[in-house]
C-alpha cells in the first residue's frame, strides 16, 4: 500500500474537508508534516489509523472515540459527517477507503454524538468514476469483508510497526509479558509467519477438517454407493429368485398342461365309452324295460307265457281236432234231428210244405227212422256228444279267443314269430350290448375313471389358472424389480465419481495434513531464517544508529522475538543491560527497521514524534536512516524535534514538507498546507 | 262204462313230468326254476292230456308202464275243478274212443283205463323225445300230426262199429 492522498473532513480540528497530498517516490520517500502542539499532528496520525482500522476497544470505547473525533463546529452547524479518506495504490491497483461517522446537529458541541459509522472501499471504474467494491453497512460486523480486505493489505495487528509513536517504541525493546502476546503475533504477522501459521492452521485443522468433511460426505456417498451396489445385488438376487420361481412355475405349468391334454384325450375316449355305456344302458332298458315301458324280455316272457298256455292246451287242442272231425265227418246230429223230424212228420201226416204224406212216404219215413234208431248210430252220437262237450269247453272255457284249433295254430304261429322276433331282437341287442361292454371293458378309461378324470381336469384347470396368475404376477414383479434395478444403476452411474472424489478428498485430506506438517517445518525453518535475517539486519541498523559502537556489537532476537543486546562482553537482555530511553528507542527502531526489511507487507511508515528523547548523535543516525525505512515514510514532528540541518540532511529524500496549522479564519480549526518558504519552515521548526 | 271215480291220472314217467310240468318241478327241491316258460305245462293233467291224445293217435301204448306208476295225480272227474273243462272233457272224449274201440272185447273199465294210462305215458315220452330232438316244444308239429291222424284214427274206431 502506498498512500497518494488523505482527505480529512470534520475530523477533530480539521473542519470541513482537508486534502493532503502524500505522494512520494523511490528517491523521495519522505513526507514531513510539522505541527505545533494541539494543532492536529496526532489528529492526522489518528485519522489515518481510524480510516484503515476504525477505533479499538469495546462498543463504549469506540462510541466515545467516535463522538470525540466529530468536529465541534461542524456538529453545531447541522447534520453532517466526519470522514477520513485514504487514496492509495496496492499491487498496482488504486483503492480509496472512506470511513464515515454521521452525526446530528447539536446546540452544544459537548453534546455531539455519532449516529452511524461505516466504511466504503472504492476503486476506479473501468468506464469512468468509481465503483464501490466494499460497502460495509453501518453496525455490520467489521470482521467480515472489510477486515478480509484490509488484512490482505496490512493487518491491524501489524500496523503498530508501520504506524507508531517514536516515544513509545521502547516497549518493543524488552521482553513481552503475557499481555503483550499480541506483540509477538504482530511481529509474526509482519514477517509473514502469521500467514504460515494460519496456513498451518488452515491446512492442519480447517483444511484437513474441510477435506475430512468432504471426504466423509463422499465416503458417505461411497458408502451409499456400496449400499446401492448391495441393493442392486439384492434386487438382482430377487430377480434371479423370481426367474427361478417362474421357471419352476412354467415347468409345473407345462407338466400340468400336458397332463390336462392327456386327460382331455382320455376324456374324449371316455366320452365314446360313455356313449357306448349309454347305448348299453339303453339296450338294457329296452330289454329289461322300465316302469313306463315293458322291456323286450318281459314281452318275450309274456309271449312265452302265451305260448306256454297254448303248450299246456296241446292235449285239448289235439282232441279238439278229433272232436271236430268226429262231429263233422260223422253227421250223427243230423241223424238225430231227422229222427225227431220224422217222428214229427209221422204224427201230423203232412209235410212242412203242406203236401200230404202218403203211405209210401210214411213207409220211407218209418224205414229211415228205424235205421236212425239202431246201436251204431247211437254210439257215434254218444261220441259226438263228448266231442261236442269238449269243443264247447274249448270255446266257452278260459280261452274264448281260441275258438278253434285253426285259430289257435294261427295265434301260436303269431306268438312264435313274436317270440322269435323278440328273441332275435334281444339276441341282437345283447350281442350289441356284449360288443359294447367288451369295448367298454377294453377301453382304458372307465366311466368311473372318466368321472375321476373330469374331477382331476377341473383341479388341473384351477391349478393351471393359479400357475398362470402366479407367472403373470412374478413377471410383473420381475418387471418392477428390473425397473428398480435400472433406477439403482442409474443412481450408481450418477455416483460413479463419488468413489474417485472420495479418493481425491482422502488424498487432499492427507495432503493437507502432510502440508501442515511440511509448513510447520517450513515455518520453523522460516521463523528461524527470518529471525536470523531480522536479527542480522536489525544488528546492522543498530550498529548504524547506536552511538556506542564500541560497546554494542548488535542485537539478538530470541525465538519469542525478545531483544537482547550483543555487547563485546556477551549477550545481555535489555533489562539486564538497562539502556537509556533513547538507546531503547534506537534498539526499537533497529528492530522495526529489521522487520520492515523482511516484512511481507507493503505499507507506509507513519511516525509520530520520531525523535523524542534521542540525543543528537542518535537523531542524526536516525535521520540518515529514514529514507531507507520504506518507500513512503510520513514523519509527523513537532517543533524542536528537527532543525534546518536535519531538513537539509534529508534533502532530496523529502517528497513534500507540510504544516498542520491553525486556520486563519477559524482559530479552532486546523488545515494542512505545504511549507513553501524558509520563513514558514523556520516558524514550523521553531519551538 | 265205469264211473269216473275209479279213474286216476298217473304215470310211470314221472321223471318227464318233473321236467315238463311247472308245479311238479316246484315241488322238487333239487330243481331250480329259472324260467317258468321252460315248462310247457302248468299241471300234470295238462301233460297227461297231451300225452294221452298223442299216444292214442299214434296207437302205441307204453305197455311197460303197467305196474310202474309212481303215484296218482288226480281223479279224472276232479280235473279242472268242479266245473267241466277242456281237459276233463278231452280225456273223456279219448276214453270214449278207447271204449268204443274195444267195445267188442271183453274188457273192463280198469283195463281200458290202464290202456289210457299207457297211451298217456307213450305220448309223454313222445313229447319228451320230440323236445329232446328239436330242443323245443313243437306244438304245431303235434297239431299237424293230430290233423293228419285224427280222421284215420276215428275211422278205425267208428267204421268198424
Amino acid at each position: 500500500m502506498k498512500v497518494k492522498k488523505a482527505i480529512i473532513k470534520n475530523f477533530m480540528p480539521f473542519y470541513k474537508e482537508v486534502s493532503v497530498d502524500l505522494q512520494t517516490s523511490s528517491d523521495a520517500p519522505l513526507i514531513l508534516m510539522g505541527a505545533k502542539n494541539d494543532r492536529g499532528k496526532t489528529a492526522f496520525f489518528t485519522a489515518m489509523r481510524f480510516c484503515l482500522y476504525g477505533f479499538e476497544g469495546g462498543n463504549t470505547g469506540k462510541s466515545k472515540k467516535r463522538r470525540k473525533v466529530i468536529n465541534r463546529k461542524a456538529a453545531m452547524e447541522g447534520l453532517g459527517e466526519t470522514s477520513v479518506t485514504l487514496e492509495f495504490t496496492h499491487n498496482q491497483n488504486v483503492y480509496e477507503i472512506e470511513r464515515v461517522i454521521e452525526f446530528d446537529q447539536v446546540d452544544d458541541p459537548d453534546d455531539r454524538d455519532w449516529k452511524s459509522c461505516y466504511v466504503t472501499v472504492r476503486k476506479p471504474s473501468v468506464s469512468e468514476g468509481k465503483e464501490t467494491v466494499i460497502n460495509q453497512a453501518p453496525n455490520e460486523d467489521p470482521a467480515k469483508k472489510y477486515n478480509r480486505f484490509i488484512n490482505g493489505i496490512l493487518p491491524e495487528s501489524a500496523s503498530d510497526f508501520f504506524f507508531f509513536d517514536g516515544e513509545e517504541l521502547d516497549r518493543y525493546a524488552g521482553s513481552y509479558n503475557d499481555s503483550e502476546a499480541d506483540v509477538r503475533e504482530a511481529i509474526e504477522t509482519v514477517l509473514g509467519i502469521r500467514e504460515i501459521q494460519n496456513a498451518i492452521h488452515d491446512l492442519g485443522d480447517e483444511g484437513k477438517d474441510y477435506y475430512q468433511n468432504k471426504w466423509k460426505d463422499k465416503a458417505e456417498d461411497v458408502e451409499e454407493l456400496q449400499g446401492l451396489s448391495e441393493d442392486i445385488s439384492s434386487v438382482q438376487s430377487d430377480i434371479e429368485a423370481k426367474k427361478t420361481e417362474i421357471d419352476s412355475a412354467k415347468t409345473e405349468l407345462r407338466k400340468k398342461e400336458k397332463r390336462r391334454k392327456q386327460i382331455e384325450d382320455e376324456l374324449a375316449e371316455a366320452s365314446g365309452v360313455a356313449d357306448k355305456q349309454d347305448r348299453v344302458n339303453e339296450i338294457k332298458k329296452e330289454i329289461q324295460g322300465s316302469n313306463q315301458k315293458k322291456g323286450l324280455r318281459e314281452k318275450l316272457d309274456n309271449k312265452g307265457s302265451e305260448r306256454r298256455e297254448l303248450h299246456s292246451r296241446l292235449g285239448p287242442l289235439m282232441i279238439g281236432i278229433g272232436a271236430k272231425a268226429a262231429i263233422e265227418n260223422y253227421d250223427v246230429s243230423i241223424v238225430s234231428g231227422m229222427e225227431d223230424t220224422i217222428e214229427y212228420l209221422l204224427d201230423r201226416n203232412n209235410c212242412l210244405c203242406g203236401a200230404d204224406i202218403d203211405e209210401d212216404a210214411e213207409e220211407t219215413l218209418e224205414h229211415t227212422l228205424e235205421q236212425l234208431q239202431n246201436d251204431e248210430m247211437s254210439t257215434i252220437s254218444e261220441l259226438q256228444g263228448f266231442a261236442s262237450d269238449h269243443l264247447e269247453c274249448l270255446t266257452s272255457g278260459d280261452y274264448p279267443e281260441n275258438l278253434n284249433v285253426s285259430q289257435a295254430k294261427s295265434e301260436y304261429v303269431s306268438i312264435q314269430e313274436d317270440i322269435e322276433g323278440l328273441a332275435e331282437d334281444i339276441s341282437d341287442l345283447e350281442e350289441e350290448k356284449e360288443t359294447l361292454e367288451g369295448e367298454i371293458e377294453e377301453a382304458t378309461v372307465t366311466a368311473e375313471e372318466a368321472e375321476s378324470l373330469q374331477g382331476t381336469k377341473e383341479t388341473l384347470d384351477e391349478e393351471i389358472g393359479g400357475l398362470k396368475t402366479t407367472i403373470d404376477n412374478l413377471e410383473e414383479e420381475i418387471d418392477e424389480l428390473e425397473e428398480e434395478k435400472r433406477e439403482l444403476e442409474q443412481t450408481v452411474n450418477s455416483m460413479e465419481a463419488a468413489d474417485e472424489e472420495e479418493q481425491r478428498y482422502r488424498t487432499l485430506m492427507k495432503l493437507s495434513d502432510e502440508c501442515a506438517d511440511a509448513w510447520e517445518e517450513i515455518r520453523d525453518r522460516y521463523v528461524e531464517t527470518q529471525r536470523e535475517s531480522v536479527e542480522k539486519h536489525a544488528s546492522k541498523i543498530f550498529e548504524e544508529l547506536t552511538n556506542k559502537n564500541d560497546v554494542y556489537e548488535g542485537l539478538t532476537i530470541s525465538k519469542d522475538y525478545e531483544l537482547d543486546v550483543k555487547t563485546i562482553s556477551g549477550d545481555r537482555d535489555i533489562e539486564e543491560q538497562n539502556p537509556s530511553k533513547g538507546a531503547r528507542q534506537i534498539i526499537a527502531y533497529s528492530f522495526i527497521a529489521g522487520l520492515n526489511k523482511f516484512t511481507a507487507r507493503e505499507a507506509p511508515v507513519v511516525i509520530d514524534t520520531p525523535i523524542g528523547r534521542l540525543d543528537p548523535e542518535h537523531k542524526e543516525n536516525l535521520i540518515d536512516y529514514f529514507p531507507n525505512f520504506r518507500d513512503q515514510v510520513v514523519i509527523l514532528y513537532q517543533p524542536g524535534e528537527l532543525d534546518e540541518e536535519d531538513i537539509e540532511q534529508m534533502g532530496d529524500n523529502i517528497a513534500s514538507h507540510l504544516e498542520i496549522h491553525q486556520r486563519e479564519d477559524d482559530p479552532e480549526s486546523s488545515e494542512v498546507s505545504p511549507i513553501e518558504s524558509a520563513t514558514e519552515l523556520k516558524r514550523v521548526l521553531a519551538k | 262204462m265205469s264211473t269216473t271215480t275209479s279213474r286216476r291220472l298217473k304215470t310211470a314217467r314221472f321223471d318227464i313230468y318233473r321236467n315238463m310240468v311247472l308245479r311238479t318241478a316246484r315241488k322238487d327241491d333239487n330243481v331250480e326254476i329259472n324260467n317258468e316258460n321252460d315248462y310247457p305245462f302248468d299241471t300234470n293233467y295238462e301233460l297227461f292230456t297231451a300225452g294221452l291224445v298223442l299216444g292214442y293217435l299214434r296207437d302205441n301204448p307204453r305197455t311197460e308202464s303197467e305196474g310202474s306208476y309212481s303215484q296218482d295225480f288226480i281223479q279224472v272227474n276232479r280235473v279242472g275243478g268242479s266245473s267241466e273243462n277242456e281237459y276233463r272233457e278231452g280225456i273223456e272224449f279219448i276214453y270214449k274212443l278207447i271204449e268204443l274201440e274195444h267195445s267188442d272185447e271183453d274188457t273192463d273199465d280198469s283195463e281200458l283205463w290202464e290202456l289210457a294210462l299207457q297211451y298217456a305215458d307213450a305220448g309223454v315220452e313222445a313229447i319228451d323225445q320230440d323236445i329232446s330232438l328239436k330242443d323245443e316244444f313243437d306244438l304245431l308239429a303235434f297239431i299237424d300230426e293230430a290233423d293228419q291222424k285224427w280222421e284215420d284214427r276215428l275211422e278205425d274206431v267208428l267204421v268198424d262199429q
